[in-house]
């Protein structure tokens, strides 16, 4: 309503809310002055002024003025479309504890979103309203023999009011009329209620002020409009401070005994009371839907985290530990139990609340919870599940290894396949980390021809997510600038394809090309052993060469074929097709000292020694070219 | 074979020391070469005598023979001092050899194939060490305490040093070019 230039009072704007009048009727002027005067007396100390704002609720509106109607208008709709009229009796004692209205929605077990997206203000009158309702109501007007200043307020004006309301505005009192029907109720009038402002008892100002623009809103949105992400929906999680969960039993205790018939014996807490947690979603989720264009899913891979924290209320649950330590003494005596671990996590205090007693609550706890004099404060974060880039990679150097090579100075002195393929990609991606996988790998003086090996990355935490085919092409080249590699058929995968690389491990097979040496001459004739050949078992013992960083064993491998081509008297090329993946090839041809057998040398008798090594073919088919 | 061995190894030699109370022949002599990982092979030298003679018998110690290695690690190898016998070696003229560690370190592997029986002959082959003492011949794999400075291992001669003193001449692998090109 700060919009409306023709409010009466501006000067109450800022002037504090005091809760210690409640019943006091005074003059408009009077109730500044009074409020000043009272102010010491408020119990309220807030630290730090920023904290404690409240939705402003004092102003009162000119009769007929198209606020004063809206507010009117709003009140009665919301009453007839979403309260149920039973326990409308616990309203006005839940108000009177500090309860804020949508906190006591969640008490009267009102599901209906659209009465949460409310307006505080209007939420506000609409408590008053339904307080008033209630007074007027038979059974309530015959309890009630004494009428307060407030009552008196009222009638005072309902009759001026009433004619006013029939010739300008018949809808309103048309609904009015509907709900009040049977028996003659007279009026609301908004600007005749008292309103106080406190901190809700039960949500801290959580579900209190979410919707309010200036008090959370604005800023909130901002900081998910800024968040940085690319992202296609969103998920929001909220985690809130126990003592949230302590002050909604001790008032869902507090009605259970007070007013037995709203909730039956034995009713479980989560049936009847809405949690704190929904209230929020419930307002939050459109809001951030309209005004941030973002798609709410339960599960995202683009999370919020919002974290609420309340310093002022965070040993409200330390009794429970108290009353649960004298219950469980009973059941184990000698049982030591330390007092530290995670006693304090919301799962904790969820438990004991779940099996404590009505009674023991109410005489270890505040039945009604205290009052609070600060609000909580809220911490949001952001995270993006990884992304997978996947591609496949050809290597054309023999001096250039596949990881990079860790010197005891922590010092890179060669390059690596992975530094040149994952150099830009944490700029690219604006992502926290990079984390390159392959589907095996080659020593560093072996090339990698043929298609290329597949590899892929994870990004971890990405900003940035959206990548056209031009992209790619544009990071290819880039890294392709360095003729020692080659990568193709960039793109984004998704997690569960990420193992198809894992799982190629055991199951791969590999082709290979090598130069080989022969101790012996040789003539063309003799390399028909090799050709002759097909699927030989070999037994491998762990080479000397890896054996400081493998455990010592004899592996199995199986090679299909050999393919081998005559140089001269003491060269040829040797074709290893369909070797099993983790075969040790240069073992495989000088024979490790004996180690790996058969080996080339054996079938010659004689000494043979790998010059040269390349892979020509990695039989794994993925990622496919891009389309 | 040469190339492989002077592609990945650095030769080292311990010369057998002249003691005539021990029976100790002066060229008892053992090879340990140190792979570029610091990991050691050992092995007799050119010029050890049972090369020249002929093999009754190889004999692992019962320790040696136990020794177990697992996981990365090698948890479990037995710990060999400079002078611990790994091996010895019998001949037909009723002489016997003891093959040494050489170096403090931890046994990771003996080469039972040594020992083991030739399938064609029905008899242990003793051909494979006599004939590739230096490669396939080896005796033991062991994990050295010191690696990184390996010289200062006592005792230890480099390859040209051993050659000299043994006037042995010096036989090396063919060397092949290597590949530098850069292809595109």
């Amino acid at each position: 309503m700060d919009n409306t230039p023709t409010d009466t009072v501006n000067n109450n704007d800022i002037i504090p809310e005091s809760t210690a009048t409640p019943n006091t009727t005074t003059t408009e002027n009077n109730v500044n002055n009074s409020n000043l005067a009272t102010e010491p007396k408020v119990t309220i100390v807030p630290d730090d002024e920023s904290i404690l704002k409240f939705v402003d609720t004092n102003l009162k509106c000119e009769k007929e003025s198209l606020d004063y109607r809206n507010i009117l208008f709003r009140v009665k709709t919301c009453f007839d479309r979403y309260i149920k009229k039973d326990h409308l009796d616990i309203v006005s004692p839940l108000h009177s504890n500090g309860v804020c209205p949508r906190c006591i929605f969640r008490f009267m077990s009102i599901r209906e979103f659209a009465l949460y997206q409310e307006e505080y203000l209007h939420l506000i009158h609409l408590i008053h309203f339904m307080i008033h309702y209630q007074k007027h109501q038979p059974s309530a007007s015959s309890t009630s023999s004494t009428a307060t200043n407030q009552d008196k307020m009222d009638t005072e004006s309902v009759e001026g009011e009433n004619k006013e309301e029939k010739q300008e505005s018949s809808t309103t009192t048309a609904a009015a009329a509907a709900v009040a029907a049977p028996i003659e109720i007279p009026p609301y009038d908004p600007n005749s209620v008292e309103l106080k402002n406190s901190i809700c008892v039960c949500c801290l100002g959580i579900l209190q002020d979410t919707n309010n623009k200036d008090l959370f809103l604005e800023e909130f949105v901002d900081k998910m409009k800024n968040c940085g992400y690319q992202f296609r929906d969103y998920s929001l999680a909220l985690s809130l401070p126990t003592s949230t969960l302590v002050r909604d039993h001790a008032i869902f205790f507090y009605l259970r005994e007070n007013y037995p018939t709203i909730y039956p014996n034995k009713t479980n807490f989560y049936e009847k009371v809405v949690e704190v947690k929904e209230g929020v979603k419930w307002v939050l989720g459109p809001i951030i839907g309209r005004r941030c264009n973002f798609q709410f899913k339960p599960s995202s891979d683009f999370r919020a985290n919002m974290n609420y924290i309340h310093e002022e209320s965070k040993d409200d649950h330390l009794f429970l530990f108290d009353v649960q330590g004298k219950s469980r003494k009973k059941q184990r005596v000698s049982t030591k139990r330390n007092k530290s671990s995670s006693q304090d996590s919301t799962s904790t205090v969820t438990e004991i609340l779940d099996h404590i007693s009505m009674k023991d609550f109410i005489a270890n706890g505040n039945v009604p919870p205290k009052a609070v004099s600060t609000k909580y404060r809220y911490q949001l974060t952001f995270e993006h599940a990884p992304v997978y880039l996947s591609g496949k990679y050809n290597k054309y150097v023999r001096d250039l290894p596949q990881s990079p090579w860790q010197f005891d100075d922590n010092v890179n002195i060669k390059l690596s396949v992975e530094e040149l393929i994952t150099k830009d990609l944490k700029e690219l991606f604006k992502c926290d980390q990079v984390t390159f996988s392959s589907s095996g790998r080659e020593d560093v003086d072996v090339r990698m021809l043929g298609n290329g090996r597949p590899f892929f990355i994870e990004l971890v935490n990405p900003h940035k997510i959206f990548f056209n085919k031009p992209d790619f092409e544009k990071l290819e080249e880039s890294i392709n600038v360095n003729t020692s590699i080659k990568v193709s058929n960039l793109q984004i995968i998704t997690k569960k394809e990420t193992n198809i690389i894992k799982d190629s491990g055991g199951t791969k097979q590999k082709d290979y090309r090598c130069i080989v040496w022969c101790s012996k001459p040789l003539q063309p004739s003799d390399l028909d052993i090799l050709n002759s050949k097909t699927n030989i078992a070999i037994s491998q013992q762990t080479p000397v060469r890896v054996l400081h960083r493998r455990s010592l064993m004899v592996r199995d491998k199986k090679v299909e074929k050999l393919k081998a081509t005559y140089i001269s008297p003491h060269f040829f090329t040797l074709d290893i097709i369909n070797a099993q993946a983790g075969t040790y090839i240069k073992e495989f041809v000088h024979g490790d000292l004996g180690r790996t057998t058969p080996n080339i040398g054996l079938f010659f008798g004689c000494d043979t020694d790998i010059l040269q090594l390349d892979v020509l073919n990695v039989d794994l088919d993925f990622p496919k070219p891009r389309k | 074979m040469r190339t492989v061995l002077e592609r990945y190894y650095t030769q080292y030699y311990m010369l057998g020391e002249e003691q005539p109370s021990s029976k100790v022949e002066e060229t008892e002599d053992h090879y340990v070469n140190q792979h570029t990982n610091g990991l050691a092979i050992i092995g007799v030298a050119p010029s050890h005598p049972v090369l020249k003679k002929e093999i009754s018998k190889i004999e692992f110690q019962e320790n040696s023979m136990n020794s177990e290695v697992s996981g990365i690690k090698k948890r479990g190898g037995f710990k060999l001092q400079k002078e611990t016998i790994i091996c010895k070696i019998y001949c037909s003229d009723n002489t016997q050899y003891n093959i040494r560690s050489c170096i403090k370190g931890k046994l990771l592997e003996i080469n039972k194939n040594l020992t083991e029986n030739d399938e064609k002959h029905n008899n242990v082959n003793f051909s494979l060490l006599k004939d590739n003492s230096s490669t396939s011949g080896f005796i033991a794999i062991v994990e050295p305490l010191i690696q990184a400075k390996f010289i200062e291992n006592p005792g230890l001669i480099s390859y040209d040093d051993y050659h000299k003193i043994r006037n042995i001449p010096v036989t090396k692998g063919p060397v092949f070019l290597k590949d530098t090109s850069l292809e595109d």
